[in-house]
């Protein structure tokens, strides 16, 4: 319990820094949120800051937005008028969140079934086809496979929609959780059958195999054993698939947090930059702390060590 | 690499190349590498160089213009520059063409062959006595497209290549990049521990929630959109698992034996570090190395995807990507072609980092 309470402590004073960083790093770059518009004059533009306490010093801009936060407010956004940045992540979390659990559900079933296939039949025609498939998936980047997929189930079969998002639909989801599932299935598929090949021919499967325990069984503890290595990759993983990814985002024109991202940075959407930041890196840390503390429970020497 | 071959321990190279695809992919990759090294310069398009008669030519390896793109430039030309041509022959390498106009011929009509792409400049070879009608011989430029050309009409081929070389050196740069700033500061949190450790991870550890995209845009925004700067926004970001590795075998290392008996010896901080700890952690730091290159090659593929890399008419393999995934239902190949050379390179660099981890690990066992 204590443990925790000092993980937990140590997680937040990560996340104070990594805002700090964030803020700083954001209103010293050149540029500010305001001044791409064009004829803008001086007098306005004074006027705008004023309007966002963008005219005090930054120190002071810092403590108020960190007052704001305390109490839950990530302020209003600089670009999108009329829109706080709460109200753009209520619309667009939910979106990114749905599609990146499908997908994190999708990767980790797919990629231990064929891990498991692949170290089970480890000469055969199986393993073969996983290993190439694993490569393949790897070797092409989710920006090449998102308009390929389009292209053969979209424009070719007329089987799925080509995009967009259509208040979730299923059909919708179909594509963009492939996409962003297949890398990851092969990773974790690869990660897991190297670790269960170790595993297989241990004393503590054998001993089982000398007990008779039916095979399904013996594969069940196997995989349990083997799974560290699969564990640790999956902590940044989940962040990254639930903070939504750019590209998916944008090639299927999904309303999600991804999208925003970018073009908040490029604008200098300090608020909306910030808000996403504080997001991708909160759930970075969380999945951090859950996969250390899910160390212990698969391995137990972690707990006792 | 080279070097690194002969510092590791007799044998190696043989332990590398008994790995499944190590020498296929170690082919593959130099052949990628010659192509973007010398593929701009032996191949007769250059990758700025806009050929407007033929946008979005399919690949192919047949010769242009054919019969009836000749056909079609003829009559562009009669139309545009208000002559007959009354009889057109073919000779070896052109056209023979008599032209025809209303007024004296004026041999500024001809200018048009030197626009066009696919004509030469025209000689006159007989003009009639009252000047109207003139024969002229048109050269014609025979071009051809493997790849076809983009929707500026430029050779695919030839911005894959440029796109290689980039794409290549963006790779090996950035990679550079990383394990110099991974080294030292894994080397130092991990020598001289204590405090200086607790804090150096502790800001690896930072600088891991930070997204990925967020750092890209601010060094670009910082240092402005430029081609050798993109190098190093993306060797910035990607230390940080090369810091954590050399930690944790700057630490192994540092309780051998021999390191103590250094110590004894007398020898000083500095000495240790490079003359026993860092040779004795490179085939870690290699085989890690050969799996950082394509990760650095995907993250510029990713970052130019964006728009926020490398700048047109210059090209990198995300960017031919990019582009030819807008036009994926009109001309598919502008997609297939480089997501296949991605492919393969990714695929060979991948495969070569395996065997190495493998080789490396055969030492230890």
């Amino acid at each position: 319990m204590r443990h925790l309470f000092t993980r937990l402590a140590a997680s937040l004073v990560t996340l104070f820094v990594v805002v700090a960083i964030a803020f700083f790093l954001m209103h010293l770059a050149p540029g500010g949120p305001f001044e791409s518009e064009r004829g803008i004059d001086p007098a306005t533009l004074a006027q705008l800051k004023k309007l966002y306490g963008l005219d005090l010093p930054l120190p002071q801009q810092f403590a108020h937005y960190l007052l704001g936060l305390l109490h839950g407010d990530l302020g209003p956004s600089l670009r999108w008028r009329d829109f706080t940045v709460a109200e753009l992540f209520s619309r667009a979390l939910p979106v990114s969140l749905t599609l990146g659990t499908e997908a994190l559900i999708v990767a980790l079933a797919g990629g231990v079934a064929l891990g498991l296939l692949a170290a089970v039949r480890r000469n055969g025609f199986a393993a073969r086809a996983v290993d190439l498939f694993a490569l393949s998936a790897i070797a092409v980047p989710n920006f090449v496979i998102a308009p390929l997929l389009q292209l053969v189930f979209g424009l070719g079969l007329r089987a799925l929609p080509v995009g967009g998002w259509n208040d979730g639909a299923w059909p919708n989801h179909i594509l963009p959780v492939a996409t962003l599932a297949l890398p990851q299935m092969a990773v974790i598929a690869r990660l897991l059958a190297a670790s269960l090949k170790d595993v297989l021919a241990s004393p503590s499967v054998r001993t089982l195999r000398a007990f008779g325990l039916p095979q399904p069984l013996i594969y069940a503890h196997a995989v349990r054993g083997a799974f560290l290595p699969v564990l640790s990759y999956l902590g940044p993983l989940a962040a990254n698939l639930l903070t939504g990814s750019v590209v998916v985002e944008t090639v299927f024109g999904i309303p999600g947090i991804g999208r925003y991202f970018v073009t908040a940075a490029l604008g200098r959407d300090y608020t909306l930059v910030l808000g996403t930041v504080i997001v991708v890196a909160a759930l970075v840390i969380f999945f951090n702390l859950i996969v250390d503390l899910l160390y212990g429970v698969i391995d137990p020497r972690v707990r006792h060590g | 690499m080279d070097s690194f071959v002969e510092t590791a321990p007799p044998g190696f190279a043989q332990r590398l190349f008994r790995q499944k695809g190590a020498l296929g992919s170690l082919l593959c990759l130099a052949l990628l590498a010659l192509a973007g090294l010398f593929g701009p310069l032996a191949y007769p398009h250059a990758y700025d160089r806009v050929y407007r008669d033929f946008v979005l030519t399919p690949p192919s390896l047949d010769a242009h213009p054919t019969a009836a793109e000749t056909q079609a430039a003829l009559a562009d030309f009669v139309q545009e520059m208000n002559v007959a041509v009354m009889q057109a022959g073919q000779s070896a390498d052109g056209v023979l063409l008599q032209i025809i106009s209303p007024k004296q011929f004026d041999p500024r009509v001809l200018r048009y062959f030197s626009r066009a792409d696919i004509f030469e400049p025209a000689r006159i070879l007989i003009r009639s006595a009252d000047g109207h009608a003139v024969t002229v011989h048109v050269p014609i430029h025979r071009l051809v497209f493997p790849f076809g050309t983009d929707a500026n009409g430029r050779d695919l081929l030839a911005r894959i290549f440029i796109a290689l070389r980039i794409s290549l050196a963006v790779g090996i740069l950035a990679t550079l990049v990383a394990l110099s700033l991974g080294v030292a500061v894994g080397g130092v949190a991990g020598f001289v521990g204590g405090r200086t450790d607790l804090a150096l991870m502790r800001l690896v550890e930072i600088l891991y929630a930070l997204p990925f995209i967020f750092f890209v845009i601010l060094l670009t925004v910082f240092i402005g959109r430029n081609f050798v700067l993109i190098f190093v926004a993306i060797g910035v970001v990607e230390w940080l698992d090369m810091a954590r590795i050399v930690r944790g075998e700057t630490l192994a290392v540092k309780a051998r034996d021999y390191v103590a008996a250094a110590e004894a010896l007398g020898a000083g901080p500095g000495a240790i570090f490079f003359r026993h700890i860092l040779p004795n952690m490179l085939a870690p730091i290699a085989a890690f190395l050969t799996l950082l290159v394509p990760r650095v090659i995907l993250a510029e593929s990713f970052v130019s995807f964006l728009g926020l890399g490398v700048q047109e008419p210059l090209t990198s393999l995300g960017l031919l990507i990019a582009d030819g995934a807008r036009t994926i239902q009109s001309a598919p190949y502008l997609l297939i072609f480089p997501a296949c050379v991605l492919a393969f390179t990714l695929g060979a660099l991948n495969i070569l980092g395996d065997a190495f981890t493998r080789a490396t690990e055969g030492r230890s066992q």
